[in-house]
C-alpha cells in the first residue's frame, strides 16, 4: 500500500515534530546557513548578468562576432538544462556535500572563465559554471526548507533568493566603479568569482547535513526501499500532479519574467528612448525595490499561506509587467519598473517554497531540479525567444519589443494564475516530519 | 507564435538601421559593414574599430518614409557617451545627432547608403519627439494573446486532469503565534 493510499488517514493524525527530528538547529547556526546559502544565489544573481553585460568587451578581447555571441549563449543555457542532472544527486550524496561541491566547482569553472584564451575556452568554462550554478540554487532550496521551521521557512527562502537580485546588481555597481577600465579588463568581473571559495573555505567545517535528509538516508541505508537515485522518481503518481502543477507555474512565469528581464534594456533604449546610463540607474534602482519584494513575499506567504501570496504576486507581474512595456514616458517607468520588479522576481521566493515543499525529503532534490532545470531554465530560453522573434525590428510581424513582452506576460501568466487558483494545494503548514514518517514506514 | 513569426515575411528598413547602430556600438566585435559602408560608418564614429563599446548612450529609430526611387528614410537619434578617448583618433564625427538615414534595398537586405540632417519639428521623428513606433501590435494580436492564454489554460487542465489526484499533506498544528 502506498502513502497515497494511506494520505486520508496519515493527513488526520499529527506527529510531533520533534519525535521524528531529533535536534534543532541553533539559531546562531541558522544565521551562519542563511548567510553560505546567500552567497550562492547572490552568485546565480551575479553570473545572470554577467555575461550578457561584459559579452561585447569581451568579444573585443578574444576576437569573436554577435553571431558568436549568440552561440556562447546557447552553450551557456543548454548548461543550466544539463545542470539537472547534477542537481538532482543531492538526494543521492547529501545536501552538505552537493553544496560544497557545486560551489567549488563554479569556482573553478568562474576563474576558467577569467583565465580564458579564446571564445571556446570561454565557453566551456561558462558551460560548466551554469551546470554547477544550477546544481547550487536547487540544493540551497531544500537546505533551506528542510532545516527551517515552517514558521520561518517563507522569511529565510525571501531573505536568501533576494539575494539573487543583488547579485545582479552588484554587476552594475563593479561597472559603475569602473572594473572594466581596470587592467583587468572583463576578467576582473570573474574574478570576484573566488569570493563563494573563500567562504566556504571558512565555514565548511560549520555545515552539517541538513537534519531530515540524515534521518532518510539513515532509513534508506537500513531498509533499501526508498529510490534516491532514480531521476524520474517525482513522477511517481503520488507526486506526478504537484510536480506537473509546480513545473508548470515554472515554466510559464519564468518565460515571462525572463523575457521582460532581458529585453527590459532594448526597449528602454531602443523604443522609449532612455540613454544606457539611464537604463542602469532604472534598473540598480529598481533591483532594490525587487529585492524587498522577495522579502515581503517571504513573509507573506508565512503570514497568509503560498497560494494566497502567490496569486498576489501573480496579479501584480501581469498588471505591472504588461502596463511595464507599453510606457513611453520616462518619468512613469521607474515606479512602475520597481513594482514589476517587486511582483515579477519576488515570486521566485514562493515558486522556490512550492518547489520543495509538495515532496518528501527523500525525493525532494530531485522534484527541485525538475522544477528549475526542466521546467524553468527552458521557460527562461523560450521567452525571450519568442520576443525577439515576434518583436524584431526588422523582421518580426509586431515589430515591437514592448507590445511583444505585453502580449507575452498575457499569454504566459493568465494561465500560471489559472493553474494556481483551481489545481496549486498550500504547504504552509505542511508537516515534512510527518511526511517523511510516511514513507519511512513504507520502507520499514 | 514561432509559427507567426517564422511567416511573417517582414523586413523593415528600421531594423537595418538599428542594427548597423547597435553593430557600431559593440566595438571590435561589432559588424557595421553588414548594413552600411565603410565612409557613413566612420562618420558617426571615426575609428570605430578602436572605441570601447557602448560609445553611443542612446540609439533611437523612428518610422520611415518612402524617399526616392525606392529609398526610404528612416530618422534615427543618437548620443555620444562623453569619453570617447579609446578611439584613439583626432576626427570628429560629422554625422548628425538626429538625422535621417537613407536606406536602399540591396542583395541581403537593406543598406544605408548616406546620412542626412532633419528637423525635430518635421515629419520624420523618433518616438522620443513624439514619432511613432516602428511597429505596434493590432487589435487582433491581442485578442489573439487572450485566445492562446485560454488555449493554454484548456491544454493545461487536460494535462493536469491526465495525473492522479494527489494524496492530501499532513498538517502541522497551529501554534497561536
Amino acid at each position: 500500500m502506498t502513502p497515497a493510499d494511506r494520505g486520508e488517514r496519515l493527513a488526520e493524525q499529527t506527529v510531533d515534530q520533534s519525535d521524528l527530528v531529533p535536534e534543532s538547529r541553533s539559531p546562531e547556526y541558522l544565521r551562519k546557513l542563511k548567510v553560505l546559502l546567500s552567497v550562492a544565489t547572490f552568485f546565480n544573481g551575479y553570473d545572470g548578468f554577467l555575461l550578457p553585460f561584459v559579452l561585447p568587451l569581451l568579444l573585443g578581447s578574444l576576437g569573436g562576432s554577435e553571431s558568436q555571441a549568440g552561440e556562447i549563449r546557447a552553450v551557456v543555457g543548454v548548461g543550466a538544462v544539463l545542470g539537472f542532472l547534477l542537481a538532482a544527486q543531492a538526494d543521492r550524496i547529501g545536501r552538505r556535500r552537493l553544496l560544497l561541491v557545486t560551489i567549488g566547482g563554479y569556482t573553478v569553472a568562474t576563474l576558467a572563465t577569467a583565465a580564458a584564451q579564446s571564445l571556446l575556452w570561454l565557453a566551456v568554462a561558462q558551460f560548466f559554471a551554469q551546470v554547477f550554478l544550477a546544481g547550487e540554487w536547487a540544493v540551497s532550496m531544500t537546505i533551506i526548507v528542510e532545516e527551517f521551521h515552517h514558521r520561518e521557512r517563507g522569511r529565510a527562502l525571501g531573505a536568501v533568493t533576494a539575494m539573487d537580485t543583488l547579485g545582479g546588481i552588484s554587476v552594475g555597481v563593479l561597472a559603475f566603479l569602473g572594473l572594466q577600465n581596470t587592467a583587468l579588463s572583463w576578467r576582473g568581473f570573474y574574478l570576484v568569482g573566488i569570493i563563494p571559495l573563500i567562504v566556504v573555505a571558512v565555514m565548511r567545517r560549520g555545515l552539517f547535513e541538513s537534519r531530515r535528509y540524515e534521518r532518510v538516508a539513515d532509513v534508506e541505508r537500513r531498509t533499501h526501499h526508498l529510490d534516491m537515485t532514480k531521476l524520474t522518481e517525482p513522477w511517481r503518481p503520488e507526486f506526478r500532479r504537484n510536480l506537473l502543477v509546480v513545473g508548470l507555474m515554472h515554466f510559464f512565469r519564468y518565460a515571462a519574467t525572463a523575457a521582460a528581464v532581458f529585453w527590459f534594456s532594448f526597449y528602454a533604449q531602443n523604443e522609449v528612448g532612455l540613454s544606457f546610463s539611464t537604463t542602469g540607474l532604472y534598473i540598480a534602482a529598481a533591483g532594490i525595490v525587487g529585492a524587498i519584494g522577495y522579502v515581503v513575499g517571504g513573509r507573506l506567504m508565512d503570514r497568509w499561506g503560498r497560494r494566497p501570496a502567490f496569486l498576489l504576486y501573480m496579479a501584480g507581474s501581469v498588471v505591472f509587467g504588461a502596463w511595464l512595456f507599453q510606457i513611453h514616458s520616462a518619468g512613469l517607468m521607474l515606479p512602475v519598473l520597481c513594482l514589476a520588479i517587486f511582483f515579477g522576481l519576488g515570486a521566485t521566493s514562493i515558486t522556490s517554497a512550492l518547489s520543495t515543499e509538495f515532496f518528501p525529503t527523500y525525493v525532494r532534490s530531485r522534484a527541485a531540479a525538475w522544477c528549475r532545470n526542466a521546467f524553468e531554465i527552458p521557460g527562461g530560453i523560450f521567452g525571450p525567444l519568442v520576443v525577439g522573434l515576434l518583436g524584431d525590428h526588422r523582421t518580426g510581424p509586431v515589430g515591437s519589443i514592448g507590445d511583444a513582452m505585453s502580449l507575452l506576460f498575457v499569454v504566459c501568466l493568465l494561465p500560471v494564475a489559472f493553474v494556481a487558483l483551481r489545481y496549486l494545494g498550500e504547504t504552509r503548514d505542511v508537516d515534512l516530519a510527518a511526511f517523511d514518517a510516511e514513507y519511512e514506514q513504507v520502507a520499514t | 507564435m514561432i509559427l507567426l513569426a517564422a511567416c511573417g515575411g517582414t523586413d523593415r528598413p528600421e531594423g537595418a538601421v538599428e542594427n548597423w547602430l547597435i553593430a557600431l556600438n559593440q566595438g571590435k566585435a561589432g559588424e557595421p559593414h553588414t548594413y552600411a559602408p565603410a565612409d557613413v560608418t566612420n562618420s558617426v564614429l571615426p575609428n570605430w574599430a578602436q572605441c570601447d563599446p557602448g560609445s553611443l548612450d542612446v540609439i533611437e529609430v523612428g518610422t520611415h518614409a518612402a524617399g526616392k526611387s525606392g529609398e526610404a528614410l528612416v530618422p534615427y537619434r543618437i548620443e555620444y557617451t562623453s569619453d570617447l578617448s579609446s578611439c584613439e583618433t583626432t576626427e570628429h564625427a560629422t554625422a548628425p545627432k538626429e538625422g535621417t538615414a537613407v536606406v536602399r534595398r540591396a542583395e541581403g537586405g537593406w543598406r544605408v547608403t548616406s546620412l542626412q540632417t532633419r528637423s525635430t519639428t518635421g515629419a520624420l521623428l523618433v518616438p522620443s519627439e513624439g514619432g511613432e513606433a516602428i511597429g505596434t501590435a493590432p487589435a487582433s494580436a491581442w485578442l489573439a494573446a487572450l485566445g492562446i492564454s485560454v488555449l493554454l489554460m484548456v491544454l493545461v487542465a487536460l494535462l493536469i486532469g491526465l495525473t492522479p489526484e494527489p494524496a492530501p499533506l499532513p498538517r502541522e498544528q497551529q501554534v497561536p503565534r
